[in-house]
């Protein structure tokens, strides 16, 4: 073991995911009950009605099947009507900000166990109406009015990284190609096929120097956790993964008010709060799965989590070293680019991937043993970050 | 709020006569209005000054892909620059395509955008 010395936050006793893709007429509340049935046959001790005692649902964009209030109609699809439920929002981490305040009710004593998800219906719209609701993360009056998408502000990040550190559009392009091959050992993933740095190179740009590849699609899909108290644990499963860091961090929601441009502050806090409540190091860890969205934001993800050196992320994805059997493997589900990025529910795919990991569900994509794992969940470009440490059992 | 307050209307208001409004804090903080409170010390006491509207690109983007309300202009180009005064901005960059370095010379200004409805606010556009 390469780490025993801290007491587990909270346990994941199972977990579910929905098919992720283009799923027509599915609507979030049905892919959220698609997860949670898996969810509730992975653990048959758990009496859903009876042991669950709180909904938490991470959902992004209202607009988008335009439904405010949108928790109990979650709730009530799994048959937990009348429970209580809360809608948790920081876009592209709600879901994962969703997990951390469970993990407050459950060590503020007022709930034993928790179902924690995710979900986001996004094809049924037009590219154009997707791209502009997507774009509400950005700020209103000083980014989307004067013109910012979401890709607009990442790729004014990715140029600024390419002229301090040198790093390249085909080494972005090589973490596209990684995480899309990882993705076709994920059954649930929506590009379950390879793609060549070619490929990447000439596709169509979409804010330059992000082109089609480097951008995560619009998806559907939904995932779930259901975490209780330690002490509970194993009254459900002897197949459990313990909680044992969580972290969060913010910064200047409009990026021109931001100190660096290349190094996300919100990032380092959230890592920093995880790595000390879970008492580990970048280099205990044994996989992470980190906020894809853009591949400029992998890149940025190894340097502010201390995988690697500040301006080092591009020279390390040359290595190899965050491939599935490199020094750390990084997004082995595919990550946001190659599973698909149904906005709120990807902070709890994350966890999904964690949790199979560590209890050697993950099949094909199956890494040796992993003991320790991190997650990574960031809201727009840098603005919210959560961060969790998982243990096997 | 104060009577003399300086947010997002008045800056986008005096931005459509044709005058860069900033903030100064009690610290001598310059800052585009973008929240009544300053980002560096926290100070509430925020009084507007007239930015020259001078700055230098800091990082730029073509965007082929806009939402709606930027659809008649793909594709664009979308800079960050940096005011003489030390505070940034971002919006549409309108110079030859060749000439869009970092570093080059920007000067603000606006073009009004629709009178009905909300918002009315003008778009930045930095020009040579
Ligand atoms: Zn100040």
């Amino acid at each position: 073991m390469k780490t025993g010395r801290t007491k587990p936050l909270a346990c994941i006793i199972s977990a579910g995911s929905s098919k992720y893709g283009k799923r027509d007429g599915l609507y979030a509340r049905e892919l959220f009950a698609e997860a949670a049935y898996e969810a509730f046959d992975r653990c048959p001790n758990l009496d859903p009605q009876k042991d669950i005692d709180s909904v938490y649902v991470g959902q992004a964009y209202e607009s988008l099947e335009h439904q405010a209030n949108i928790s109990p109609g979650f709730a009530a699809s799994i048959g937990l009507q009348k429970k209580p439920t809360v809608r948790v929002e920081s876009v592209s981490s709600s879901s994962a900000t969703a997990l951390r305040h469970a993990i407050f009710g459950i060590l503020g004593g007022m709930y034993d166990t928790i179902m924690i998800g995710g979900a986001e219906k996004m094809t049924h719209r037009s590219v154009g109406e997707a791209i502009e609701i997507i774009s509400m993360a950005a700020d209103f009056p000083f980014e989307q009015w004067q013109g910012a998408t979401l890709p607009g502000l990442c790729a004014l990040i990715a140029r600024e990284h390419m002229r301090l550190y040198g790093t390249t559009e085909e080494q972005m392009a090589k973490v596209a190609v990684k995480n899309h091959r990882n993705a076709v050992d994920n059954p649930k993933a929506q590009f379950r096929k390879e793609i060549t740095i070619e490929e990447v190179m000439s596709s169509r740009i979409v804010a330059d120097p992000l082109k089609l590849y480097d951008c995560s699609a619009i998806t559907d899909g939904a995932s779930c956790v259901i975490i209780c108290k330690p002490e509970i644990a194993r009254r459900y499963t002897d197949n459990f993964v313990e909680i044992i860091g969580t972290g969060e961090g913010s910064d200047a929601e409009i990026i021109m008010e931001r100190e660096s441009l290349t190094s996300f502050f919100s990032t380092k806090k959230a890592s920093e709060g995880a790595y000390s409540t879970a008492k580990v190091e970048p280099k205990d860890l044994d996989f992470a799965e980190v906020h894809d969205a853009f591949t400029i934001n992998e890149i940025i993800a190894y340097e502010d989590l201390g995988f690697c050196k500040k301006g080092e992320g591009g020279a390390m994805v040359d290595q190899g070293a965050f491939e599935r059997d490199g020094k750390l493997p990084v997004n082995t589900s595919g990550g946001l680019k190659g599973k698909g990025h149904p906005v709120g529910a990807s902070g709890a795919a994350q966890v999904y991937e964690a949790y199979l990991q560590l209890t050697d569900q993950a099949g094909k994509r199956q890494i040796q043993s992993p003991q320790i794992g991190l997650t990574h969940a960031m809201g727009g470009a840098g603005v919210n970050v959560v961060s969790h440490i998982f243990r096997r059992h | 709020m104060p009577e003399d307050f300086i947010g997002i209307e008045a800056f986008y208001k005096s931005l459509d006569e044709g005058i860069l409004l900033g903030v100064r804090c009690r610290n001598g903080h310059v800052m585009i209005p973008t929240k009544p409170t300053c980002i560096r010390c926290n100070s509430r006491e925020l009084k507007p000054i007239k930015l020259t509207g001078k700055g230098k690109l800091l990082t730029f983007t073509e965007i082929f892909t806009p939402a709606r309300e930027y659809e008649k202009y793909a594709p664009y180009f979308l800079g960050l620059i940096e005011l003489d005064e030390g505070c940034r901005l971002m919006g549409r960059i309108v110079a030859p395509r060749d000439s869009i370095l970092r570093g080059i010379n920007l000067k603000v200004g606006s073009e009004p955008s629709q009178k009905e409805g909300w918002p009315t606010w003008p778009k930045i556009v930095f020009t040579p």
